[in-house]
């Protein structure tokens, strides 16, 4: 073979490997890093510890809802981790003013939805810049949460007596069976999201803004109401993803949440993934939550500390990211 | 015919290029003169546009050699093409918007004065200059934001000047102008002549085109079909050079007979560009909207169609009037609107065939708010036939399609669902010849199901084939309307540039 | 209304908006500094521009970056980080000058990673910064294992956050001088014009053959310069490093700094000026409201307030919806 063959081949091969690692580069990276897990700390994958984990990843999952909706549409969200930390205070002070648990769930949902209609009038109608406004927002309700708690004062719920939260903590503590009521609420919303999101006409008039809002318009898509409600939904689930929280914990530390809001970003990210199109989508949100979640637990359990999470949330966001690039690269 | 050497300024000898399979262009010999202004004409696809690109360093030739004043010179990059003197100026010209017109004209090529400092003093008067030079209205420290399209051109034009360009060429340059924008460009042109700048000029308006050049060079299939001087030339020869057909047989028209009045439109006043509009459509009926650019014909159907305010007048849609504040609700009310910017405005070129064609009236694609594929699937196939679509399935992108496709991935949007009234805004622009004559016979097929259509477009011999009725606007109003058969491209073009003025004084004098 | 009426007023509007702004800052500091009188003390005055500082200099190596069209989520981060690699190194007995010049010397190698990450990857802004964030917050805590790192006034170095020229704060000084420099780039030099293109409007500025990515590299690494520096002067100034390793306050109060600063132009347009303004705003801002008893608790709901209530002034007019590109 003269040499113009053997480059000819060397690209070839080379444009096979890079294929290949774009098509199934997710897959084996997300399997391969558990995989490693496991050698590492056989602990990892026993029953109890992934069932551990699913618990307490379904409060990020539902955040991460909020903000895969969001994003979709090209806005984002600044302010859904302060929400969910706020909203969970909300539950907790109504609870210890002694209404019942209907009036405490509701209320925290009513408080998000608030701050989501704001958020969606300032934005999408006003149209202040979602970063802007959002930021604008996560201090003004970080504001009206350190009043409301006095300076930041726990919202202790354990110490009562069981009988006034027991309904409260129905969400939180107990299982159907052998399922935590944590994880089936959490499964009926990933169904429920799935639907809105990848489903739905919604869904659909969302795609068509992210890609263009002119002709989105000129279509017929009401597209202020449509990017409006993205704020609105975040905001509902951030406040339900707070009610979970202090559901579970039994009691509501303010400012215990703002981590979250990162995270979420990492989830959403690893999600794209999973998109052909590298869009941010449901499904992918979910196991970009979880793969969060199990790198947390395996850094916990190897008793290694925050320094490495942060480490690798960083790395693997990076490569998510990168893959997708590569992906949208060869698909072209 | 042999020209002194000494008059040529750019010369085009055996310029070839294909992209793959497809030969763009073959054997061009292209000359143009110093100090004309010579007009490159031909269709969308005959290769004008990679010629150009050819010349300014984009892309680079496969055969064929370039000359500027008798030496040959070697473009392989825009800096290059810069380097020999060759300046092009696009239509929508990329700018700063809030930079002024000094920063925008000296960026790239800033003079700096003492320790590297930017001398303004020096780069502001040098604007100022090419300012006076051309009659601009406006001075060198004035933010882009502020300026309308046609000054923003200005600023691309001596932006260019600043460059001492020896050719100069010109892309559609007065697509967005208003009548008086081009005329104070025509002024321009006519500077630069005087100031020895030889000029290419590009555009589709013929009627420019017989004003403003010198010679005229038509393209046609990847080959140059001949470069003569424009007084030899008629409108007629110059369309036949560059189709190469008889216009007739383009046009599948087929006589319906009009229905009950559709839509109604009296005294519509819009924005500063409608100015009183009245006008009745019929089911069953083609009303062409012919008017030069800035005529107000695309603002009518914004205000029509819910995009801009109505300040007043009304709209009655089967009798009902309508005082739509949505796209949404002019929709409900059975208007259907393809806009003019296909890539813009019509297609969402990152989602596929399906979901474009779905967006419309998507809650009939969907039962119980969720959508459901069978029938997407479906629907999808009876547009496709119905419509021609070239594709490779429902699940393509349209931003792979074809322009001509894409069109007709944004008429068939609205196929779904009871639209009575379309709006279509310059349907056929960059659309090749088998889609456009698909695009005509959905059209007609349209008024035939009973459905009224109003075609707006600035080819005059397109509405003449295809309308039953024309109305011609100019400043805001519809000065003349025709029986299409009865109407000649004359008739048009006479009315669209302000003939009631004329027939006014004409009727004033006769009194 | 006729032509001529509406040309008026959209003037009017105009001249308020970019002058509205600076307006609304004097009014809101008069009228706090009238009911707390306590407030215009001199002294007072100069311990505003000193605890205004820092977050100042994060807002303006956030603004550089801005201006050349990126985005930096780890600006905070990276300031969390030098700071302590700062402090770590004085504790160990490391020079002075040492310090200063790693401090500057990470700042610069960050900014070159994460160009490397959005030209050469390709990575949209947003995340690539995200991702080194996570690093840097990774990294600091790493080094100082959950501690704070305190450190005793330190000659030579404690002045540069501590000490004062007459009774102007020296830090406040090193923030108006690295102003002065950066407003001359900014304003008066090629570059600092090619850099604004290329945030503004990179067609534009490739098609006048302008190396966007130069210009865009450029940006990350002056900017990444500036935080790694102000990371070695929030050490300076805070007598070490606290153990808290999240940077999303620094951000975001860094954010808010430079997008107040863009609303003193017309067109929403970042400035260093601008930014300089607003941070010492946003620290005067927070004093009098302290001064007057408004608690801790309530300022970030009054710059939450200011930050939506200044951009609305911008942007009502657009009648746009509010939607963000860096992703």
């Amino acid at each position: 073979m003269n040499v113009e063959q053997l480059k000819k081949e060397e690209t070839l091969s080379r444009e096979r490997v890079l294929g290949f690692i774009a098509r199934h580069g997710a897959i084996i990276g997300i399997c391969g890093v558990l995989i490693i897990f496991q050698i590492i700390e056989p602990r990892f994958m026993r029953i109890e510890n992934i069932l551990g984990v699913l618990n307490s990843s379904s409060l990020l999952i539902i955040m991460t809802f909020g903000m895969t909706m969001v994003m979709s549409v090209k806005g984002i969200d600044l302010s859904i981790a302060q929400v969910a930390d706020a909203a969970g205070v909300v539950a907790a002070m109504l609870i210890l003013s002694g209404h019942n648990f209907i009036v405490a769930i509701l209320g925290a949902l009513l408080f998000g939805m608030i701050i989501g209609i704001l958020n969606a009038v300032l934005i999408s109608y006003l149209g202040i810049p979602a970063i802007i406004g959002t930021l604008g927002m996560m201090f003004i309700v970080r504001s009206v949460e350190l009043t409301m708690t006095d300076g930041a004062q726990p919202q202790i719920l354990f110490t009562l007596p069981a009988a006034r939260v027991k309904d409260f903590f129905f969400i939180g503590q107990e299982s159907v069976g052998p399922v935590s009521v944590l994880v089936i609420l959490t499964v009926a919303i990933i169904i429920i999201m799935y639907l809105v999101k990848e489903r739905s006409v919604f869904g659909r008039h969302m795609d068509a803004l992210c890609g263009n809002v002119k002709a989105s318009l000129l279509a017929g898509v009401n597209v202020r109401r449509v990017f409006a409600a993205t704020f609105i939904i975040s905001s509902l689930l951030a406040a339900l993803a707070g009610i979970m929280l202090v559901s579970r914990s039994g009691n509501a530390v303010p400012r215990g949440v703002e981590t979250y809001l990162t995270d979420c970003f990492v989830a959403v990210y690893i999600g794209t993934l999973v998109s052909v199109r590298n869009k941010f989508n449901i499904i992918g949100s979910v196991i970009g939550a979880l793969f969060v979640g199990f790198l947390s637990n395996f850094f916990t359990l190897m008793g290694m500390g925050i320094a490495y999470k942060n480490i690798f949330n960083g790395i693997f966001i990076i490569l998510a990211v990168a893959l997708g690039v590569l992906k949208s690269k060869i698909n072209s | 015919m042999m020209m002194a050497e000494s008059q040529v300024l750019l010369e085009c000898r055996g310029i070839c290029k294909s992209f793959g399979k497809n030969k763009v262009l073959q054997d061009i010999d292209f000359i143009v003169k110093k100090g004309e202004v010579h007009a490159l004409l031909g269709q969308n696809g005959a290769g004008k546009s990679t010629l150009v690109k050819i010349i300014t360093g984009v892309y680079s030739r496969d055969g064929g050699e370039i000359m500027m004043g008798g030496q040959e010179i070697e473009i392989y990059s825009p800096k290059d093409s810069e380097k020999a003197g060759i300046s092009i100026i696009h239509q929508d010209q990329q700018l700063v918007p809030f930079f002024d017109v000094t920063r925008n004209a000296f960026l790239g090529s800033e003079i700096k004065g003492k320790g590297g400092k930017l001398d303004f003093k020096k780069m502001k008067k040098l604007v100022d200059e090419k300012l006076t030079l051309i009659e601009s209205d406006f001075t060198s420290d004035r933010q882009i934001s502020s300026l309308s399209v046609g000054q923003r051109e200005q600023v691309a034009i001596i932006t260019a000047l600043l460059r001492n360009p020896k050719l100069l060429i010109l892309d559609e340059p007065t697509a967005s102008l208003s009548n008086r924008e081009i005329e104070k460009l025509f002024e321009v042109i006519q500077k630069l002549k005087e100031q020895g700048v030889t000029i290419i000029y590009i555009s589709h308006h013929l009627d420019e085109i017989f004003r403003i050049t010198d010679s005229i060079t038509v393209l046609r299939d990847s080959r140059l079909q001949g470069t003569f001087p424009t007084k030899e030339l008629g409108q007629k020869d110059v369309v036949s050079l560059m189709i190469g057909q008889e216009l007739k047989d383009f046009y599948p028209k087929e006589k319906v007979e009009p229905g009950e009045v559709l839509v109604e439109v009296e005294d519509l006043h819009s924005g500063t560009l409608v100015n009183g509009v009245s006008f009745q459509l019929r089911r069953g009926e083609i009303l062409g909207l012919a008017g030069l650019v800035g005529a107000g014909r695309t603002e009518t159907m914004m205000a029509m169609y819910g995009v801009e305010k109505i300040k007043s007048g009304t709209v009655k849609i089967e009798g009902r009037e309508l005082k739509a504040k949505s796209p949404l609700e002019a929709g409900k009310a059975g208007i259907a609107f393809i806009p003019e910017d296909r890539r813009n405005e019509g297609i969402v070129a990152q989602m596929d065939i399906g979901e474009n064609l779905s967006l419309t009236a998507t809650n009939l694609w969907a039962k119980k708010g969720i959508i459901d594929k069978k029938y997407e699937s479906s629907q999808f196939e009876k547009i496709k036939s119905a419509l021609n679509i070239v594709c490779t399935g429902k699940k393509q992108l349209v931003g792979e399609l074809s322009g001509g496709n894409q069109q007709k991935v944004v008429i068939g949007r609205w196929m779904t669902g009871d639209f009575k009234v379309f709006v279509f805004d310059q349907p056929t622009t960059g659309v090749d010849i088998g889609a456009k004559t698909e695009i005509y016979k959905q059209m007609i097929a349209l008024a035939k199901k009973g459905c009224g259509i109003i075609f707006i477009s600035s080819e005059n011999e397109e509405l003449l084939g295809i309308c039953d009725r024309i109305a011609v606007m100019a400043k805001g109003r519809i000065v003349k309307e025709f029986e299409a058969d009865k109407a000649t491209e004359h008739d048009i073009l006479y009315w669209a540039a302000g003939g009631e003025a004329e027939q006014i004084r004409k009727e004033a004098k006769e009194q | 209304m006729s032509k001529r009426e509406k040309l008026k007023s959209a003037d009017v509007g105009n001249i308020l908006l970019s002058r509205g702004t600076g307006i609304c800052m004097l009014i809101i500091l008069f009228m706090l500094g009238l009911r707390a009188p306590l407030f215009f003390d001199l002294n007072n005055i100069m311990t505003v521009l000193k605890q205004g500082s820092v977050l100042t200099m994060i807002a303006l190596g956030l603004t550089t970056v801005l201006i050349g069209g990126g985005f930096d989520m780890g600006a905070g981060a990276l300031v969390q980080f030098t700071c302590n690699l700062a402090a770590g190194m004085l504790i160990a007995g490391t020079s002075v000058a040492a310090v200063l010049t790693s401090g500057i010397a990470v700042g610069l190698l960050i900014g070159i990673l994460n160009a490397f990450l959005v030209i050469v990857i390709k990575i949209p802004t947003f995340v690539s910064t995200l991702g080194t964030m996570f690093i840097l917050q990774g990294m600091t805590s790493w080094y100082n294992d959950g501690k704070a790192l305190t450190i005793n006034a330190i000659d030579g170095f404690s002045v540069l956050g501590q000490g004062r020229i007459a009774i102007v704060p020296v830090i406040f000084l090193i923030v108006i001088a690295v102003c002065v420099i950066l407003n001359f780039l900014f304003k008066h030099t090629s570059i600092g014009l090619r850099m604004y293109a290329t945030g503004e409007n990179a067609a534009a500025a490739k098609l006048r053959g302008i190396n966007t990515s130069k210009y865009l590299l450029l940006s990350y690494v002056l900017s990444g310069v500036i935080l790694g520096f102000t990371g070695v002067l929030q050490c300076s100034y805070n007598y070490g490093a606290t153990a808290v390793i999240s940077g999303m306050d620094f951000l975001i109060q860094a954010l808010s700094a430079a997008y107040l600063g863009s609303t003193f132009s017309k067109t929403g347009e970042l400035s260093v000026i601008g930014t300089v303004i607003s941070g010492m705003f946003i620290a005067a801002m927070s004093n009098a409201l302290i001064i007057n008893g408004i608690s801790n608790q309530q300022i970030s709901g009054v710059l939450g307030l200011i930050l939506i209530l200044s951009i609305l002034l911008t942007v009502i007019k657009k009648r746009e919806i509010g939607q963000v590109t860096i992703f």
